[in-house]
C-alpha cells in the first residue's frame, strides 16, 4: 500500500486541526485495515481488533482535540500519523492483555472465513487459509516483541526507524531483533 | 559434511540465513490478505468520524479574504502579503515535498481553506516544468478544475455557487486556450516527438473534457443553466478547439511517417468520425446553403463584406497542426473575398471527409473537416454580429432579424 508522503501529512494533520472532517476521513481510510489487521493479528480475535481499531482512531482524535485546545499543534505537526496510531493501538493491545491477563483467543472458523481475503479459486484458497492459519498460530507462540517486530516490518511493511519509534526502542537493536525472531518462526513452524 | 575452509563455511551460514530469511518474509506477506469486512469498515467510519473533532473555532468556510490571509494557520507576521505568504509557504512544501502536495490537497474546493494552497501548487509545479511537459501538466490541470465544477455544480446549498462555477469555466476556457496555442506554436525547445505526444495526450483527455463539460452543464438546475451559459460555452468551445486541433497534429503526423500501423489508423479514423458527426450538429441555418445567402437581406451584405477581415483577424492566430497548414490557409484566402461564394458547402465538405474516411485517405478527410470548421466559425461569427435594428418613421425594423429564425 501507498505510504503517505511527509508534506501529504503535514497538510492533512493541518487540515485536522483546522477541524476539516474530511482529514479526518482520510486518515481513518488509509490505516483502518492496517491497524486492524495489525491488533487481529495480535490478538487473534476478531470482535477484539473490531473494538481496539476504533477505538484506536477515537483516541486518536482526542489527542489532537486536546493538543489544539492547549495550542499545542506542532506537536501535531511534527508527528507522523503512522507511528503515532500505531503506538496507541500498541497500547490498546497491551492494555487489552492486562485486562484478560492471558495470551492469544482462539477465533471460531466463522471469523477465519470472514477475515481472510477469498480471491482465488477454491483448492487454492482453502491450501492458502490453511498455510496463513498455520502461520498466525507459529506467530502466537513467540514472545510479544517478536511477535510484534516480524507484523510491523514484514507485514505493514513499516521502515526500521518508524518501528523503533513505534517500540521505542534502538535501530540496531530492532535489526538484531527481527533476525533472531525470523530464526525462531522458522524453528517454531519446523516443530 | 562439515566445510573445510571457514570462510567458505560463513558464506554457506550466510547464504542460508538469506534464504530462511527469504522463506520467512515470504510466508508472513501471505498475512497481508487480512483485512476487516467491509460493511464493519463503513459502520465504523461513520462512528468514529461523527466523533471527530470538527472544531468550531474557525468556521469551515472562508469569506476570499481569509484564504488570502491564511495568518493563522501558517503564523506568519504582517511583513508579508497574505497571496506573498501562500506562495511562499506553497514553494516551501513543494520544495520538500513535490508533487506529494498537490495529493493532500487534492480535495480542495474553492472557497476551502487549502484551496489557495492547491493553486499556488500548480503554478509552481507549471513553472519548474520542462517546456515538454508543460502542456500535459495544463491539460491535467483542467482536468482538476472541471473535478471542482462537478463538485460545486452540486451543492445547491452554497450561496456563491454561481461566482465558483463562472470562475471555474472561465479558467478551463483560459487554460485550455494555453493547451492550444502551446499545440500550435512551433518550440525548437520542444522536439517534434513530444509535440505529438502532447497532442495524443491533449485529443484523448479532451474528448472526454469535452462530454463531461456539457454533462456537468445540463445537470444544472435551468435558473443556474442561464445565469453560467457564457462561461459554459466558453469553456466548451476551447475544449472542442483543443481537441481538434490536437487530432490534426495527429493526422499530419500520421501523414508524415506514412504510418502502415492499422490499430493508429483505426483509432485516428474513429476519431475523425466523431468529428463529422458533431460538425453535423446543426447551426440553424436554411439548410445546404451558405448563411451568407440566404438568411440575411440584401441590405445585410454591406456589413457583411467586412466580416471576413474579422474571421481572419480571429482565425490567424489558428493552426491546424503544423503538416496540413497549407490547406488551412488556402481555406482561409478562399474565404476572404465575401462576393465569392465557397465552392463547397459546410455539408458538402463534411460529405467528402466522409468519403475520404471510406477510401483511407485520413488527411483529405482532416482538410475536408477543417474547412467545415472554417465555414461553422464564420457562421457563427455572423449570427454573433447582427446589427443593431433601424426604426424607420413607419415603425418597421429594418434589417433586424428574429433570432429564433436563425435558431440562436
Amino acid at each position: 500500500m501507498k505510504e503517505l508522503e511527509n508534506f501529504e501529512e503535514k497538510l492533512i494533520l493541518k487540515r485536522a486541526e483546522e477541524g476539516e472532517k474530511e482529514a479526518f476521513a482520510e486518515i481513518y481510510d488509509f490505516y483502518v485495515v492496517k491497524i486492524f489487521r495489525f491488533v487481529y493479528l495480535k490478538t487473534s480475535s476478531k470482535e477484539t481488533a473490531e473494538d481496539l481499531t476504533s477505538e484506536t482512531f477515537l483516541k486518536y482524535w482526542r489527542y489532537i482535540k486536546a493538543k489544539v485546545k492547549t495550542g499545542e499543534k506542532e506537536k501535531v505537526e511534527n508527528g507522523k500519523i503512522g507511528s503515532f496510531i500505531y503506538k496507541i493501538a500498541r497500547n490498546l493491545i497491551i492494555d487489552y492483555y492486562r485486562k484478560k491477563n492471558f495470551a492469544a483467543v482462539e477465533i471460531s472458523e466463522e471469523e477465519k472465513e470472514a477475515i481472510i481475503d477469498q480471491k482465488q479459486d477454491i483448492l487454492a484458497e482453502l491450501t492458502r487459509k490453511q498455510e496463513i492459519e498455520e502461520l498466525r498460530k507459529a506467530l502466537g507462540k513467540l514472545k510479544d516483541d517478536y511477535q510484534e517486530i516480524l507484523i510491523l516490518r514484514y507485514v505493514e511493511d513499516l521502515s526500521i526507524a518508524e518501528i523503533a519509534e513505534i517500540t521505542e526502542k534502538k535501530k540496531g537493536a530492532i535489526r538484531v531483533q527481527l533476525y533472531r525472531a525470523a530464526k525462531m518462526l522458522e524453528k517454531v513452524m519446523k516443530d | 559434511m562439515p566445510l573445510a575452509d571457514p570462510l567458505e563455511a560463513d558464506k554457506f551460514r550466510m547464504t542460508n540465513n538469506n534464504i530462511i530469511m527469504q522463506n520467512i518474509i515470504l510466508k508472513l506477506n501471505m498475512l497481508k490478505t487480512v483485512h476487516p469486512s467491509e460493511s464493519w469498515v463503513v459502520e465504523t467510519r461513520k462512528k468514529v468520524l461523527s466523533e471527530a473533532p470538527v472544531f468550531a473555532l474557525k468556521p469551515l468556510e472562508y469569506n476570499s479574504e481569509h484564504i488570502y490571509t491564511r495568518k493563522s494557520i501558517f503564523n506568519l507576521n504582517n511583513l508579508f502579503t497574505s497571496k506573498l505568504a501562500v506562495s511562499f509557504s506553497a514553494l516551501v512544501f513543494v520544495l520538500l515535498g513535490g508533487t506529494s502536495v498537490i495529493y493532500a490537497s487534492k480535495s480542495s474546493l474553492p472557497g476551502e481553506p487549502l484551496y489557495a494552497v492547491k493553486m499556488a501548487n500548480e503554478g509552481v509545479i507549471l513553472a519548474v516544468a520542462s517546456d515538454s511537459d508543460k502542456g500535459k501538466i495544463e491539460i491535467q490541470q483542467v482536468g482538476n478544475r472541471l473535478e471542482e465544477l462537478a463538485k460545486v455544480s452540486q451543492n445547491i446549498s452554497d450561496s456563491k455557487q454561481e461566482e465558483k462555477i463562472n470562475k471555474l469555466y472561465e479558467e478551463i476556457n483560459v487554460k485550455s486556450k494555453k493547451v492550444d496555442e502551446r499545440l500550435a506554436k512551433s518550440n525548437n525547445n520542444i522536439k517534434t516527438a513530444e509535440k505529438v505526444s502532447t497532442a495524443k495526450v491533449a485529443n484523448d483527455q479532451y474528448e472526454k473534457y469535452g462530454e463531461v463539460l456539457a454533462k456537468i452543464t445540463e445537470s444544472m438546475p435551468d435558473s443556474m443553466k442561464e445565469k453560467v451559459s457564457p462561461g459554459a460555452n466558453g469553456a466548451l468551445a476551447s475544449a472542442e478547439k483543443v481537441n481538434f486541433s490536437s487530432l490534426m497534429i495527429i493526422v499530419g503526423n500520421n501523414a508524415l511517417e506514412n504510418s502502415a500501423n492499422t490499430s493508429s489508423n483505426d483509432e485516428i479514423k474513429d476519431k475523425l468520425k466523431k468529428m463529422i458527426e458533431k460538425e453535423k450538429g446543426p447551426v440553424k441555418t436554411t439548410e445546404n446553403k451558405p448563411i451568407t445567402e440566404t438568411v440575411l437581406p440584401a441590405v445585410e451584405n454591406e456589413k457583411i463584406e467586412t466580416t471576413p477581415k474579422n474571421i481572419e483577424t480571429n482565425t490567424s492566430s489558428d493552426s491546424e497542426g503544423n503538416s496540413i497548414n497549407n490547406s488551412a490557409d488556402n481555406l482561409k484566402n478562399n474565404s476572404t473575398d465575401s462576393s465569392t461564394v465557397p465552392e463547397k458547402t459546410k455539408e458538402e465538405l463534411l460529405a467528402d471527409a466522409e468519403k475520404s474516411l471510406e477510401n483511407g485517405d485520413l488527411t483529405g478527410a482532416a482538410k475536408n473537416i477543417a474547412a467545415a470548421k472554417e465555414i461553422s466559425e464564420k457562421e457563427k461569427i455572423n449570427i454573433e454580429i447582427m446589427p443593431i435594428p433601424v426604426f424607420e418613421d413607419s415603425g418597421e425594423v429594418k434589417g433586424a432579424v428574429d433570432e429564433k429564425e436563425i435558431g440562436n
